[in-house]
């Protein structure tokens, strides 16, 4: 089930090609200098299902999640997203496209949530900031969260707090949702029923790409990317 | 709205110490802003005040005057200025008509004396006997002269009969009988018949039944009908301003409406009598004005002189505010990212920001307002606010309020723009700030300030009393602080990072002190740089202020010789044992020859220290100086030649001891003489009567026991106090702000430590357990923070005092009146702001120790 893509030959985008990255470099500017995080990156990532960025730490998947969520740009190269090339889009429209399209899931579960509003009222937030319905009750009955809308954040487990902040992803209507590591702060149990929200999100047609370290969620992944000190391996 | 911003007010709560620096940072901004206007219009105030005192009452609307006039004429002069005074709101007119002085038969006895009438003039007579105010009222001095009984009628019965008996008027310094000094007191020592007390007569209609002038000095009185045609009547039209205006806007509408009224006199009133020259034109006064002006001119310098400090305050308020941003972005960054990833843009998490600390600054504003209104009376000097300050206070405190949360939601936008989008434009602007070289900048304005102190005239411009200080010259000192503080910042920072390079391990606690210091270079610049200026202005601010208000003490002191002094009759001045007891035990009579090259004063050492002002001379040292005066002797004053001297009615007399300044000569060139020095007293005709009693209370007592006085002179008026207290009420509002920056350091100082509490609570455990003693601990401690208080007083003092010292002689207003203006004693304050700077030190280094030992490094690592 899974298919590595390593692959440059795509030089068009294709139409069933949700990402496609050509050429793509991001650097850093820090005291000590200029840092490469990624570079040569070419490849297409296709709409639906999951994908999994995987490598080690300091490979460059965070970078090519934050070039994926359109929150960094590429120093170097094109990347396209729904045929439209985006790295040289406008701040405006890159953050239209996050507004509406893109939802992206942190590392640390708190990261991910409001603190000071309830779990209905994230979903609201969320859906709220894409201009969608509120869908509280239904998004927290997908999740296997029912009857928790009032409870504060802190009520909820760690991996209650991931789930909830997939099921924000789904609550603003984002076709693709981009985490980072979600499984990484969470025990074991917890981590089963990310996991299981994150399956059941890509087989709704969603696409998940997905950076991470976690053996577990290479079985699920209908593609895996593989990185190797920023470059594909 | 979207939930997130809806419900920011409500986020705040989860960070109170975040709302807390909000609020104070607010107050303290609000606080400079309103203080700021409220401090410029109490001067304004203060200083039409100060004109109202110096002022008389009478004077602050204008006077009509008109000599030889027929009493029709008075009349219809009378009615013209009551109509038109009442079409420009001068409703309350006081008139006063005389006579010259001359002949007034009485019992067929003449005395010298003049016959008036004044409105409200029975109001502010002491009555001695009778009282019914339908009679006329008979000065004592003139009832005991012409042996006036009650029920008398004088001028051959066409007066009305004496009802009352008053005791003479001699106190004119204030209140009803301010204007009319020259009419109503007897000039003892000015010779006969050139004065005379006035026999009021109850309404202005009996003077029109006198038949005979009494203007008719040195001549036997005459009995000569008076006719239209005998001008005799001197007419003084004055008007009674209720409320007295206590503002210069109040004042200025007066003394506009007043100059419109005399425009208007002169259109519609034409003296028609022409036969004499003084009563051709009429005479007219607005004397007020000038004083207006001049209040005027006070308030806008204080104001203009202040504007730097403030703005400089307020720039330090609104950088406090753009580090609550930074902070709060620090501690909201996940929330922000989250955001950000969900397609919010700079702008909107700036109003983030705004929504979520808008309520806390709107908070620290209502109490900056609050406390700018409740503390008036310490930072500004005692004045009415004019209509419309307080509207003024609050827009300009809802402006900061604005630029508060414009500067909140700019830096929060471009403190996620800078994280998120990757632009490092605020760090490239912070690099371009930090090597421009600001201290070379206000070191040159400095220079151009103290140019203009340097070069100011010396003398006083046509007009003025004194030299005023120009607003830029005054803002001389506050440069000089200012370019000390960004020197030494500079100088700080480079040595932090050159501090990298050192290693002070053999002593530990100076090493990890440096470090520290060095690890926070940020906040340690800032506390440095507004500690040295909190420092800095609150030394040079109450040093110049209260060096001008002891410059005005001195100078008056010296200008009068004493707090009051009267001149006396010389029957009185050659025997002094006429006056009464309290009078003679606060006092010293002082014998004068006035040449037009020098003075000389004769003294009486036994009593001269009961009633000199000696300011801070040791009276014994004085007593013994004129006590050590034989006959023949004389000390002499200033530049006054040495050696044997020829002075009138004492002959050849050897100087043998020289003083720099004495009281009434000032500098100038004189001699000190003692009694016994002048063999016949006698000789001596002009005395002094110099006390240390208030003068109301001596003008009373001298006046009880009947004893001859005139021109009375005071320390509180005898100097326009003016030009010393803009400088005094500028530096006062300098100091205060000194305060209020004083306080944002030692927040900023406990603040700094409690942001790094969690770092150093860790590395501090840590280091105990790895075998750092305790005392090494908590000596790092207050290395680290005593080296920073320590260096921002040390550095504001020396400037501060050096300034000052600079800077007060160049802001005396009067320095021909010696001694110049120099520093005053500023060591207790000195030694006040150490042992404060002392305190917050201890005090912050025992949080920080105590963060160290409550501290459980497993728990702290665990996070």
């Amino acid at each position: 089930m899974a298919e590595d893509l390593f692959t440059d030959e795509f030089l068009e985008p294709t139409s069933d090609a949700l990402y496609r990255l050509s050429g793509v470099q991001v650097d850093y500017r820090t005291p000590a200098g200029v840092v490469t995080a990624i570079q040569g990156i070419t490849v297409d990532i296709a709409a639906g299902g999951i994908t999994c960025l995987a490598g080690p730490s300091g490979s460059g998947k965070s970078t090519m999640l934050r070039v994926l969520g359109l929150i960094d740009r590429p120093t170097a190269g094109k990347v396209w997203f729904r045929g439209t090339e985006v790295g040289g889009l406008g701040q405006r429209k890159r953050r239209a496209l996050r507004r509406t399209d893109l939802a992206t899931v942190f590392q640390a579960p708190t990261d991910n949530l409001l603190d000071h509003l309830s779990v209905g009222a994230n979903l609201k937030a969320a859906a709220q900031a894409a201009g969608q319905p509120d869908r509280t009750q239904e998004v927290l009955e997908q999740l296997g969260l029912p009857g928790t809308a009032d409870w504060r954040i802190t009520a909820l487990s760690g991996g209650q707090q991931q789930r909830l902040a997939f099921g924000c992803g789904l609550a603003k209507g984002a076709s693709v949702i981009l985490a980072d590591e979600p499984t990484s702060q969470l025990d074991s149990a917890s981590a089963d029923l990310v996991l299981e929200t994150i399956t059941a999100l890509g087989r709704s047609g969603i696409t998940i790409v997905v950076a991470s370290h976690d053996d577990r969620l290479m079985p699920l992944a209908d593609r895996i990317i593989r990185l190797h000190n920023g470059e594909l391996e | 709205m979207q939930l997130p911003w809806r419900r920011a007010p409500r986020a705040a709560l989860s960070s109170p110490l975040t709302v807390l620096v909000t609020v104070v940072a607010s107050l303290l901004l609000s606080f400079v802003a309103g203080a700021a206007v409220l401090h410029a219009s109490s001067a304004g105030s203060a200083a039409i005040s100060y004109q109202v005192g110096r002022n008389c009452e009478q004077n602050m609307a204008p006077t009509f005057r008109l000599q030889r006039m027929t009493y029709p004429e008075t009349s219809r002069l009378l009615d013209t200025a009551r109509t038109e005074g009442r079409n420009f709101g001068f409703d309350h007119q006081v008139a006063s008509v005389y006579t010259g002085v001359g002949y007034v038969d009485f019992n067929g006895i003449h005395p010298y004396g003049r016959i008036g009438y004044r409105d409200g003039a029975y109001d502010h007579l002491t009555v001695l006997q009778g009282g019914d105010r339908n009679g006329t009222w008979v000065p004592e001095s003139f009832a005991k002269s012409a042996h006036v009984k009650l029920g008398d009628r004088g001028m051959y019965g066409t007066l009305p009969p004496v009802t009352a008996i008053y005791q003479d008027i001699t106190d004119t310094s204030s209140g009803f009988w301010c204007t009319e000094k020259e009419e109503v007191t007897v000039n003892a020592l000015a010779g006969e018949g050139r004065s005379a007390a006035v026999i009021f007569v109850p309404r202005l209609s009996d003077l029109a039944k006198i038949d005979v002038p009494v203007a008719t000095v040195g001549t036997a009185p005459p009995k000569v009908p008076l006719t239209d045609d005998t001008p005799a009547f001197l007419t003084v039209v004055h008007y009674q301003l209720s409320p007295v205006p206590d503002t210069v806007a109040a004042a200025g509408d007066a003394t506009g409406r007043g100059q419109q009224l005399i425009d208007r006199m002169k259109t519609v009133y034409v003296p028609t009598n022409t036969t004499y020259y003084d009563s051709r034109t009429l005479n007219y006064g607005n004397y007020f004005a000038k004083s207006v002006e001049v209040a005027k001119e006070s308030q806008t310098k204080v104001r203009a002189s202040t504007l730097p400090l403030t703005i400089i305050s307020l720039i330090v308020g609104l950088i406090g505010l753009a580090a609550v941003a930074v902070q709060w972005c620090q501690r909201r960054q996940a929330e922000l990212r989250l955001l950000w990833s969900r397609g919010s843009g700079p702008v909107a998490l700036g109003g983030r920001s705004v929504l979520e600390l808008a309520v806390p600054l709107m908070l620290g504003s209502a109490l900056g307002t609050g406390a700018a209104l409740l503390l008036r009376s310490w930072y500004a000097p005692p004045g009415a606010l004019p209509d419309g300050t307080i509207p003024l206070t609050i827009a300009l405190v809802l402006a900061i309020t604005v630029a508060g949360l414009v500067v909140l939601g700019l830096t929060t936008a471009l403190r996620t723009r800078q994280l998120f989008q990757g632009k490092g434009s605020t760090t490239r602007l912070g690099k371009v700030l930090r090597f421009v070289p600001w201290e070379l900048i206000t070191a040159v304005l400095a220079f151009l300030a103290w140019l203009r102190l340097d070069s100011r005239p010396q003398t006083p411009r046509p007009g003025s009393a004194l030299i005023e200080t120009d607003a830029t010259g005054l803002a001389f000192p506050l440069l000089v602080v200012v370019t000390v503080a960004l020197l030494l910042t500079r100088l700080t920072r480079w040595g932090l990072a050159l501090s990298h390079k050192r290693s002070m391990w053999r002593w530990p606690a100076g090493h990890l002190a440096m470090r520290r210091l060095a690890a926070a270079t940020g906040s340690a610049i800032g506390i440095l740089l507004v500690g040295i200026l909190a420092v800095g202005t609150l030394t040079v601010g109450s040093g110049i202020a209260d060096a001008q208000q002891q410059a005005l003490e001195t100078k008056s002191g010296l200008l009068v010789g004493a707090n009051s002094s009267v001149n006396i009759a010389a029957e009185t001045g050659r025997d002094p044992s006429t006056l009464p007891k309290d009078v003679a035990e606060h006092s010293t009579v002082v014998g004068l020859l006035q040449e037009p090259q020098r003075t000389v004063l004769v003294v009486d050492p036994a009593t001269f220290t009961q009633g000199a002002w000696l300011g801070d001379r040791d009276a014994g040292e004085v007593q013994r100086m004129l006590a050590s005066l034989g006959p023949g002797q004389a000390i002499r004053n200033a530049h006054a030649p040495a050696g044997t001297i020829d002075i009138p009615y004492a002959g050849k007399v050897q100087t043998t001891a020289s003083v720099g300044s004495f009281p009434f000569l000032g500098t100038k060139t004189g001699y000190i003489m003692t009694r016994s020095a002048v063999p016949d007293i006698h000789d001596l005709v002009s005395f002094q009567l110099w006390s240390s009693l208030p003068l109301d209370r001596l003008n009373a007592d001298l006046d009880q026991a009947g004893i001859p006085h005139y021109y009375s002179q005071t320390v509180t008026k005898a100097l326009d106090g003016l030009p010393f207290l803009t400088v005094t009420w500028t530096f006062t509002f300098v100091a205060a702000l000194g305060m209020v920056l004083a306080v944002v350091a030692a927040v900023a100082l406990v603040l700094a430590v409690e942001v790094r509490r969690r770092q150093n609570a860790v590395s501090g455990a840590l280091a105990t357990r790895m075998g750092l003693r305790r005392r090494t601990l908590t000596a790092s401690h207050v290395l680290e923070l005593g080296t920073l208080a320590g260096l921002s007083t040390t550095a504001g003092c020396a400037a501060g005092l050096i300034t000052t010292g600079v800077s007060v002689p160049l802001f005396d207003p009067a320095p021909w009146l010696r001694p110049v203006a120099s520093i005053p004693d500023m060591a207790p304050l000195v030694l006040v702001i150490y042992l404060v700077t002392a305190a917050v030190v201890a005090m912050v280094s025992w949080t920080a120790v105590r963060s160290v030992r409550t501290a459980h490094v497993g728990e702290l690592i665990r996070g």
